[in-house]
């Protein structure tokens, strides 16, 4: 028997609950078994993505593969973690060239479609990155960077749930969109 | 004793799911399959009017694009020896 949707939520916000939550905007049109499927299998090709290549298979945009913010200098040349008082004084990137940085990691484009899990998971990213002894320091981080095959696997995966989200989100806002079936 | 309780504690550390990539270099391409499932798992709970066929749907088109895939590595691969055997 086919779900039945209800029109009683707008399609914007049946497409921010699916940002929100993979599968959320098909929940509050009660089509409840689509949403779990969708948000389940999203989450799970999302979180198996950062299993295969490593949390730090994630290019976080506006900061580097050690864990440190990209700041850049008064000419818009980048400036080392460790190159102080100068380091301090740098503008970071986001703010001053959010653009250069998303085309220098275009994946995150994808990867963000994910929703906030995406987000949360750049923080440890980060965290991983990051040398015991500060951004500037030696001692190892804790995640080990991946590279190859199951580094491009891994980014891949995170992509892939990304741009499926992006499916449901515009799925869903139709449906929502939709008289309510009879 | 000794030695070999130091030598595992300068081994290399044990897999931890997350902060190291999964040791899977040599059957990377087994890890196809979950996306392949999980893509047409998506696809069609979007299609389908009932959600009572999406499984064995599902189970068609990952079978279906799997198929195009091994077919596609093999239309690849006879290129390859084609461009090879014209070159030599």
């Amino acid at each position: 028997m086919p779900e039945s949707s209800h029109a009683n939520v707008s399609p914007p916000l049946a497409a921010l609950a699916t940002w929100v939550v993979p599968g959320g905007g098909y929940w509050l049109i009660g089509q409840r078994g689509r949403g779990l499927t969708v948000g389940i299998t999203v989450v799970t090709l999302f979180i198996l993505g950062l299993l295969i290549g490593g949390v730090r298979a994630l290019e976080v945009p506006g900061w580097d593969d050690d864990g440190a913010k990209v700041r850049l200098n008064a000419e818009g040349l980048r400036i080392r973690p460790d190159d102080e008082p100068y380091y301090s004084r740098g503008t970071w990137v986001l703010s001053r060239n959010p653009l250069s940085e998303l085309r220098a990691k275009p994946w995150f484009i994808a990867q963000i479609l994910a929703g906030p899990v995406t987000l949360g998971s750049c923080a440890w990213s980060v965290w991983a990155s990051t040398h015991a002894d500060g951004p500037a320091g030696d001692a190892p981080a804790p995640g080990a960077a991946s590279h190859g095959r199951v580094n491009e696997i891994g980014v891949l995966y995170t992509a892939v749930a990304g741009m499926l989200n992006l499916l449901a989100i515009i799925d869903a806002s139709h449906r929502a969109s939709q008289p309510e079936a009879k | 004793m000794i030695a070999l309780a130091a030598r595992l504690a300068t081994a290399a550390p044990a897999y931890v799911p997350f902060m190291q990539p999964l040791p899977a270099w040599d059957y990377w391409y087994l890890l196809a399959v979950p996306l392949c499932a999980g893509v047409s798992v998506v696809y069609k709970s979007i299609r389908c009017r009932s959600m009572s066929t999406v499984p064995r749907e599902a189970a068609k088109a990952t079978f279906w694009i799997l198929a195009g895939l091994v077919g596609a590595a093999i239309a690849l691969m006879l290129l390859v020896k084609a461009f090879e055997w014209a070159g030599s």
